[in-house]
């Protein structure tokens, strides 16, 4: 009897210290990753979160977090022909993350993302905004709560031109409520997505200042 | 502190050193592709079950500190790579080198590319973006003139249709989701260019076939053209085309997985024709009208079935010289509906079933003169193909197809009131079975056999057909097609002689494709061909061709070059084809082996688009030069011993994107032969009255010398 309790003790123990080692390792993973400001730096942040992926299985957040990083590293990246092929790795992480936890509103805010990023050149705005839109529809119906779906929203009016509906008056509606939202967002843990936050705020505060 | 909590301490703490008490192993290697040889950075080396692992750098070295806990296992992984894994027994520090070879999977394992050419997204055959059959100068938004840029293509602004590799325009079959579109050009009348029936914002992908294809395609002597449908759609749009030939209304409807879209047009070149010198004497104008209707749905499994229904009817009429210094009037009408329905489902995890049917109705009244002849042609097909992937190397696509066309026409003298009908049908079946094999990812087979049985003619035939590719480096590769290829005579010429039997064409191409659609991109391709079988016969009374038999053969062998580069220049993005072609038949009326009418041995087109991000605009400029064709003038000892003079023109367009009452609008200006060269296309042989010797030469010229297009779309979501 002790023999088994000891068992199951020392059972538990290990299941406690392997969740924490993955909690903790994901927490300093994800702050390296917002800290990050380098291409470099962010593609092996990005490999990191896959490692943590494959040997976890069952998780969404660190395949969701790869793509993420990913994404990041498009930011850096001026040749159109790199970001797609930087985007298609982002895909197929998200990919992933989609199998594992398809009715996930956050991985359909970060696929509304990678489509928008995929407009390098004007001539690729109405497929991919469409696309875009069409993810953060999906996103929006299964949490309407979720900020980072109206900070999307609002970065694609934001940058498309006025000419054709989109523009800073317009997206500032959506960047009040996404603004909004992030003050009552309630995170499901302390490694759930928080990105958007800060960009929201200074684009408001940029919007009123024109 | 006593003793024995020391010791505790003393245990505890020595456990928790203990890993860095430990010896780390080191190890490091290169990580290469095993196509190229070449390093491959990014790729994640990491423990087996642990987080502990590292990227690979720009050279793809990579360095890694482990614990040495004995036995462990490296994985290599890359996107698009299979991952390689390897056990590492304990601390020996060699260095451990993996090569890592692209998922058989993925869009980057070898394509045969032989012979064809595609636009689409994400193909690694593809040449051309769907969005250049828009934007490409001159083509008007008509496909078959903007894959005339490519390769391997005739000019031949005198027809619109297209001709392939010394073929002629009915030796190109196309197709649409892989069933029949029996008519996909409007009704043809004598030296005018016709256009295509289907606008290209119906298509999201486009396979055009210059030879050797694939078992599944038949009947087709020269090419196949293959045209993707879009599949549903995701955004609820309302466009409006005004034109200066006519305009436009469409709109779509998007439900939940599925959506639906109607089309409607009217052209009148009347207004135009008025304002521009024009060649043609006409009496009334080219008029139609169009529409059409399309529905998709997805299902369960990923099944899609699509509905797509069109119809058109128009009318024009207009003198030509009837070479006797008479003129004679023509007078076509005539309508046309074409029902198309595909459904596509996976049957097993590995069996995937496509399945279609079409049904296509054409009516022409055509009057010249005192001729009229009314003629109704029917075509269906219903198709079934299976694709079953027995494994990451091995392929099998087979099915079958039933065929039947029917046709009937009557001719009548208006004057003397004399009639005569033919009406006749054929039901032709046909099988087919193709493996794609890849024996390695750089190698990769395709063998197939294709059956067809006509029932008019009473034939059996079996077509061989086998494509090879191989690839070299990370972006290039050699292909190799040969096959067989059937095809029954057309129509026009069964209702005079029903007795003639299959032609036949032999292909074999030798290709080398490198680089790759984004940045530059060469291609180059030889080709032979053998023809045998060829209809021969006589002109009649009626001035119509009316074979004898199948007595003629001939030959086509020729060079493509292909190169595009989108990187050389920023935002310019150009493309220059050249084909040279070699051909001589004897078929037709030809009294021996000669090069027909249609070819020009030597073919030159250069397209370059850029876009002027101030302006927001796309200019583009396309030229289009051919070498001389040759013709006969009756009377002449030897047969077609003279040749055209070149031609050239020079296109031009603009593409402006801007917004009309808050909504998304292209602004599209054309204009055809800028330079405001004085064409001849050719000349054509009038038989007066059936008699060879008493025939005149008539003169082809473009319809108009000048053609600018100016047309407005608005998006409206």
């Amino acid at each position: 009897m002790k023999t088994l309790a000891i068992l199951i003790l020392s059972f538990l123990i290990s299941f406690a210290t392997k969740a924490a080692d993955y909690e903790s390792a994901m927490k300093q993973t994800i702050e390296e990753m917002y800290q990050s400001q380098e291409a470099d730096k962010l593609e092996s942040i990005a490999a990191r979160f896959f490692r943590i992926g494959e040997t976890e299985k069952d998780r969404w957040l660190p395949y969701y977090y790869s793509a993420y990083s990913y994404v990041s590293i498009t930011y850096h990246l001026e040749d159109g022909e790199v970001i797609d092929k930087t985007l298609d790795k982002a895909q197929s992480m998200l990919d992933k993350a989609m199998a594992l936890n398809p009715n996930e509103s956050e991985n359909h805010v970060l696929q509304g993302l990678i489509h928008s990023m995929r407009i390098t050149n004007p001539m690729r705005g109405m497929k991919y905004s469409a696309l875009s839109n069409e993810a953060l529809e999906k996103a929006e119906k299964l949490n309407p709560e979720n900020p980072r779906i109206w900070f999307c929203k609002a970065q694609n009016v934001f940058y498309t031109p006025a000419m054709f509906g989109g523009g800073a008056a317009k997206a500032r509606p959506l960047y009040e409520k996404a603004a909004e939202l992030f003050d009552t967002f309630d995170p499901q843990s302390e490694i759930w997505p928080q990105w958007g936050r800060e960009l929201t705020e200074s684009q408001l505060a940029s919007i009123g200042e024109e | 502190m006593n003793l024995k909590l020391k010791s505790i301490i003393l245990v505890f703490s020595f456990f928790t050193f203990l890993p860095s008490l430990l010896a780390q192993v080191v190890v490091s290697g290169h990580v290469t592709d095993k196509r190229t040889g070449e390093g491959l950075p990014g790729a994640n080396v990491y423990v087996k079950d642990s987080y502990d692992g590292t990227i690979t750098d720009k050279a793809g070295l990579y360095k890694l500190e482990i614990p040495d806990s004995g036995e462990l296992t490296l994985i290599f992984s890359f996107v698009g790579y299979q991952s390689v894994e390897k056990s590492l027994a304990g601390a020996e520090n060699v260095p451990i080198d993996v090569q890592l070879s692209e998922s058989i999977t993925s869009l980057n394992a070898v394509t045969i590319t032989a012979g064809s050419f595609e636009a689409g997204d994400k193909k690694r055959a593809a040449v051309m973006d769907p969005m250049d059959i828009y934007t490409t100068a001159g083509s008007l938004g008509d496909i078959g003139t903007a894959l005339k840029t490519l390769p391997g293509t005739q000019v031949a602004a005198d027809d619109g249709r297209l001709l392939v590799r010394g073929g002629d325009a009915s030796e190109t079959r196309v197709l649409m989701d892989g069933v029949l579109a029996a008519k996909p050009y409007y009704s043809k009348v004598p030296d005018l260019p016709t256009r295509g029936r289907f606008s290209p914002s119906l298509f999201e992908g486009t396979f055009f076939s210059t030879g050797g294809y694939s078992a599944e395609f038949g009947q087709a002597l020269s090419s196949v053209l293959v045209l993707e449908s879009q599949d549903v759609a995701i955004e609820e749009l309302t466009s409006v085309s005004l034109m200066s030939i006519g305009g436009e209304l469409a709109n779509t409807w998007v439900g939940n997985n599925r959506s639906f879209s109607a089309t409607g047009g009217y052209f009148n070149f009347g207004p135009y024709n008025s304002l521009v010198k024009n060649h043609m004497d006409w009496e009334d104008h080219v008029e139609a009208f169009n529409g059409n209707v399309s529905y998709r749905q997805k299902g369960e499994k990923g099944s899609l079935f699509k509905f797509f229904v069109s119809g058109d009817y128009g009318g024009q009429s207009f003198f030509v010289p009837d070479g006797s210094g008479q003129e004679l009037m023509i007078d076509e009408t005539g309508g046309n509906v074409y029902v198309n329905s595909t459904y596509h489902r996976s049957l097993t995890d590995k069996t995937l079933m496509k399945g279609g049917a079409s049904y296509t109705y054409d009516n022409q009244d055509f009057q010249a003169g005192i001729h009229n002849q009314k003629t109704g042609e029917w075509a269906s097909e219903a198709k079934v193909k299976l694709i079953s992937q027995l494994n990451s190397r091995l392929k099998l696509t087979y099915g079958g197809a039933w065929q039947k066309t029917s046709f009937d026409e009557t001719y009548r003298q208006t004057e003397s009131g004399f009639s005569v009908n033919a009406t006749f049908s054929d039901d032709l079946y046909s099988a087919f079975s193709e493996a794609e094999w890849r024996l390695h990812p750089d190698i990769a087979f395709r063998p197939g056999l294709r059956f067809e049985y006509s029932t008019q003619s009473d034939e059996k035939v079996f077509s061989p057909r086998a494509a090879m590719a191989f690839a070299a480096g990370e972006s290039t590769t050699f292909s190799l097609a040969w096959g067989h290829f059937f095809q029954t005579a057309q129509s026009d010429f069964l209702k005079y002689n029903r007795g003639v039997k299959m032609q036949k064409a032999e292909h074999f191409i030798m290709g080398l494709q490198t680089g790759s659609l984004a940045t530059r991109l060469f291609r180059a391709e030889a080709y032979h061909k053998n023809y045998s079988d060829l209809i021969t016969g006589i002109y009649n009374d009626f001035g119509e061709f009316a074979p004898t038999g199948n007595e003629g053969n001939g030959y086509a062998k020729g060079i493509d070059f292909f190169y595009r580069d989108k990187s050389l220049i920023d935002n310019l993005d150009f493309w220059i084809s050249y084909s040279y072609v070699d051909s001589e038949r004897k078929f037709m009326d030809y009294p021996e082996k000669v090069t027909p009418e249609f070819i020009a041995p030597h073919t030159f087109s250069l397209v370059a688009k850029q876009f002027v991000s101030p302006i927001r605009s796309q200019i583009g400029l396309t030229w289009m030069w051919n070498s001389g064709r040759p013709y006969h003038i009756p009377g002449d000892d030897t047969f077609m011993t003279h040749t055209s003079p070149n031609y050239s023109d020079l296109g031009a367009n603009l593409s402006y994107l801007t917004s009309l009452f808050g909504q998304f609008t292209i602004v599209h200006l054309s204009v055809s032969n800028v330079l405001g060269r004085e064409n001849v296309l050719g000349y054509r042989r009038v038989s007066l009255s059936g008699d060879a010797e008493n025939s005149s030469l008539i003169t082809i010229k473009p319809d108009v010398k000048q053609f600018i297009f100016l047309g407005v779309f608005i998006s409206i979501n």
